[in-house]
């Protein structure tokens, strides 16, 4: 009889804690997820303010060198607090470089610059990568966040792996 | 033009591109300032892979990047004669942000035009 109050006291204890692990980690995942939310808030912000000022830029006929180097400096910006999400995505790093090749890559910190229209392709290429940036962040927060368990921990197995090899 | 197997000296050597060049990096040539991508081919690269095997670059530490420096600068090595397996081979990269290594990468291996996008 002894035994068998042993053997129930033990599996109470075993039961609690395992209640509070449970609990305890659904807690820290929740806080997790509104901490994501709220850096990817900041970060859209960041990216329709660049967008504008690069769009301004290519739109100026002679642009100043200090608002070619503002663009470069919260593109960098941009670039941490990405890296700082730790998704280790490459669809997300790869939006990242070609919104700043968009961007960046032709017509700027250039003596032959020259103005374009806001219809331009150029200008269209700016607002259409950030979009899929956008869109690759949010597809990333999904998968960590929304999706079921199953999705979860792939995701959460596959960014394990990814920080591994980073 | 010097590749890893035929240089006699094998050393490796790193090239700070904040501390050896400068903290901002601006523009595609030299025509475009100071600092350009063609510069930093020009001047520290090519330089670099002609007497040593291997070369790390450092790129943290400026103030941004354009992507038109990144390609003159690596891009235009493949257009200088490298092969890109060769650099991809030769050049180390550091940086916090992966998506500038990311980009470089594909500079090299694409080898890109100067004169416009794909």
């Amino acid at each position: 009889m002894g035994e068998i109050k042993g053997i129930y006291y033990v599996l109470s204890w075993i039961v609690a804690l395992v209640g509070w692990i449970v609990v305890n980690q659904q807690n820290n995942r929740r806080e997790e997820r509104k901490e994501i939310r709220s850096a990817l808030s900041e970060i859209y912000k960041i990216v329709e303010d660049l967008t504008d000022k690069a769009s301004k830029y290519h739109q100026t006929e002679s642009p100043s060198s200090t608002d070619a180097a503002a663009i470069k400096l919260q593109l960098q910006r941009l670039g941490q607090k990405i890296t700082h999400l730790h998704f280790h995505d490459d669809t997300v790093n790869r939006s990242v470089y070609e919104l700043r090749s968009a961007i960046t890559y032709e017509n700027f910190d250039s003596h032959s610059h020259t103005a374009v229209n806001e219809t331009s392709d150029l200008v269209n290429d700016i607002y259409f990568q950030a979009e899929q940036l956008i869109d690759a962040l949010e597809g990333c927060f999904g998968r960590s966040y929304r999706m079921g368990m199953k999705v979860r921990l792939i995701e959460e197995i596959r960014r394990f792996r990814e920080s591994i090899r980073v | 033009m010097a590749n890893a197997a035929t240089l006699r000296v094998t050393q490796m050597t790193t090239i700070n591109l904040a501390k050896d060049f400068s903290r901002y990096p601006a523009g595609r040539y030299v025509d475009d300032g100071p600092w350009s991508g063609q510069k930093f081919r020009e001047d520290f690269i090519i330089p670099k892979l002609e007497t040593c095997a291997h070369l790390t670059i450092n790129l943290d530490g400026t103030r941004g990047y354009g992507s038109s420096f990144l390609e003159e600068a690596f891009g235009g090595l493949v257009r200088s004669g490298y092969s890109s397996s060769d650099v991809l081979a030769r050049i180390k990269l550091i940086s916090k942000d992966p998506t500038l290594i990311m980009e470089i990468q594909d500079y090299i291996r694409n080898g890109k035009p100067s004169d416009g996008r794909d």
